[in-house]
């Protein structure tokens, strides 16, 4: 039976050739070489093979390889154009993370302010709806205050004239004279617009304000008291939530935004203090003291609640709401925002010349 | 001027001394090339890029075989080349003169001293052993040239190519038999006294 030769019968073989085989190795190949034929042959075999690969002719270099100065100054050359590329990402990289970091600092610049402008526009929404519903608890008084007006009115009859004037308007009462009519009001001012809230959509009074007697003689943009007649109209001012009374509206769908709803953007009042303050105001100005809510004295009958309800002329107050923000402090944001604008375009650039560099 | 000086003297900077290093391993570096990638222009390149490669690596020689040091600078940069014509693919051509007609052997013109029947023969002994070469793996190859074919020792080739010595040894044998089985196809272009038996082993 013949013995398989395997792959360290060749490898040692194959060392023998070459003796790097050790000692004891060798003198146990050699006795195995005498015992199998198939060894022998394999080794000729390989013997010729060596000889055939040393007989192959040794090519000789075309030319010289030694170096000059130039070639070494070539290499290092070489050597700093191939650490160039590694920083290409890099790079890129950095040019990146800046654009990402100029971008993000935009909309953190952003962000803020119309969050903070959302805010204030609902508190100015719900300190526009405070007033209103003060009016709206006044005309709930509407019908007990009617009768006597009515007979104020008949007991002086050289005010019947104004009277008739102002049909429309019956909280004026007797002591109101022609020359309080001239006094201006809220729409015949032109001299500037009181600051109004555009609702960007009609705008109808939750609270009912009154009954089914209105006022068409109501002047543009007036504040048009409640009227004397009708019934329910407290519903919706009672409760303080109502949307903002339809006398506050002007004929352009506007609202008129007094002036302590303005004041009160930075410094609001529960809504408890601030019924209270009004129910106190308007019992004091009822007639004979007594606690009615929502009869105005004489002296304010028919007048314009909103100079002397709030103190200072409209004019003066009729700026534009603007919400202030606090100054921020430190390094203004635009620094850094033109910092990082410049850092990215130069890395940016840098990157694109290295890439053509290496593509070169 | 013995290699360590010269190797010291390279290493200081002596351009001169590390070109008479140059000098005596370019034949050899040029023909393991040539031998690798079978490409004679190519192997230039390779060589040149070795050297420079061995100056600029110069500090990092720890003594030892300089000879083996620069073939393993040959070798790593004939399997870079390697690499690359796997990346881009390119097709070798046989060189032309200025006629485009093609030459047949350049060793031909280049060798004077035998007979036509002798150039013949070891043109075409030339070309049975080079076809066997490029057929074998890249390891094997770089093995088989370095001890057959350069003469290098198992242990210069074990440092050459950064293998252990039972490796060089396991590569070897299978390298030389593979190159007797592929030999044995060219056995009427060898020598009579060279033709291998026809035994067939497993």
């Amino acid at each position: 039976m013949r013995a398989q030769i395997t792959n360290r019968d060749y490898e040692q073989l194959s060392a023998y050739i070459d003796g790097q085989l050790s000692s004891p190795d060798q003198k146990k190949l050699e006795e195995r070489l005498h015992a199998r034929p198939d060894l022998q042959n394999v080794l000729e075999d390989l013997k010729r093979t060596k000889m055939l690969l040393r007989m192959a002719p040794h090519r000789r270099a075309p030319r010289n390889f030694t170096l000059t100065p130039a070639m070494i100054g070539g290499q290092i050359n070489q050597e700093k154009r191939s650490f160039l590329p590694n920083l290409f990402p890099a790079l890129s990289f950095a040019s990146a993370i800046a654009a990402f970091a100029l971008i993000a600092s935009f909309l953190f610049e952003f962000l803020p302010s119309s969050v903070s402008t959302r805010n204030a526009g609902r508190e100015a929404q719900a300190v526009a709806m405070q007033p209103a519903a003060d009016l709206a608890s006044e005309a709930t008084a509407g019908p007990l205050i009617q009768a006597e007006q009515e007979r104020s009115i008949e007991a002086i009859p050289e005010a019947a004239e104004p009277a008739e004037l102002l049909a429309t308007t019956p909280e004026m009462g007797e002591a109101e004279t022609p020359a309080q009519l001239s006094e201006p009001s809220i729409g015949e001012t032109g001299s500037a617009a009181p600051p109004v809230i555009n609702w960007q959509s009609p705008v109808f009074g939750m609270g009912g304000g009154g009954g089914s007697e209105t006022d068409s003689t109501q002047l543009p943009g007036e504040y048009a008291p409640a009227p004397k007649t009708g019934f329910g109209g407290g519903a919706g001012g009672g409760g303080g939530g109502g949307f903002p009374d339809q006398s506050l509206v002007a004929p352009d769908g506007s609202i008129v935004v007094p002036l302590e709803g303005i004041n009160s953007l930075t410094q609001t009042q529960p809504a408890e203090e601030s019924a209270q303050l009004d129910s106190s105001r308007v019992g004091d100005s009822a007639p004979g003291g007594g606690p009615i809510l929502g009869i105005p004295s004489q002296d304010e009958s028919g007048t314009i609640r909103n100079k002397s309800a709030w103190g200072e002329p409209l004019n003066e107050i009729q700026q534009p709401f603007v919400p202030e923000l606090e100054p921020s402090s430190g390094i203004p944001a635009w620094y850094l925002q033109i910092a990082l604008a410049v850092f990215a375009v130069t890395t940016g650039a840098a990157a694109l010349i290295m890439r053509r560099r290496n593509a070169g | 001027m013995d290699e360590e000086t010269l190797i010291t003297q390279a290493k200081d900077g002596d351009l001169n001394a590390f070109n008479s290093l140059v000098l005596k391993y370019q034949d050899m570096v040029f023909n393991l090339a040539a031998r690798m990638l079978s490409d004679e222009d190519a192997a230039a390149d390779v060589a040149q890029v070795a050297f420079l490669s061995a100056y600029r690596s110069l500090a990092s020689f720890r003594g030892g075989s300089f000879r083996a040091w620069v073939m393993r600078m040959v070798s790593n940069a004939c399997y870079d080349e390697l690499r690359r014509r796997k990346r881009r693919p390119t097709v070798s051509l046989e060189p032309v003169n200025d006629d485009d007609e093609e030459i047949e052997s350049p060793a031909w013109l280049a060798d004077t001293s035998e007979s036509p029947e002798e150039q013949i023969e070891r043109a075409e002994l030339d070309e049975a052993l080079q076809n066997c070469l490029i057929d074998l793996p890249e390891e094997f190859r770089a093995v088989v040239l370095m001890v057959d074919i350069e003469g290098l020792d198992y242990q210069e080739v074990s440092l050459a190519i950064g293998k252990p010595l039972g490796t060089v040894k396991s590569r070897l044998a299978r390298a030389r038999l593979k190159m007797r089985d592929c030999l044995r196809e060219y056995r009427e272009l060898l020598p009579s006294i060279f033709r291998l038996g026809d035994e067939v082993t497993q």
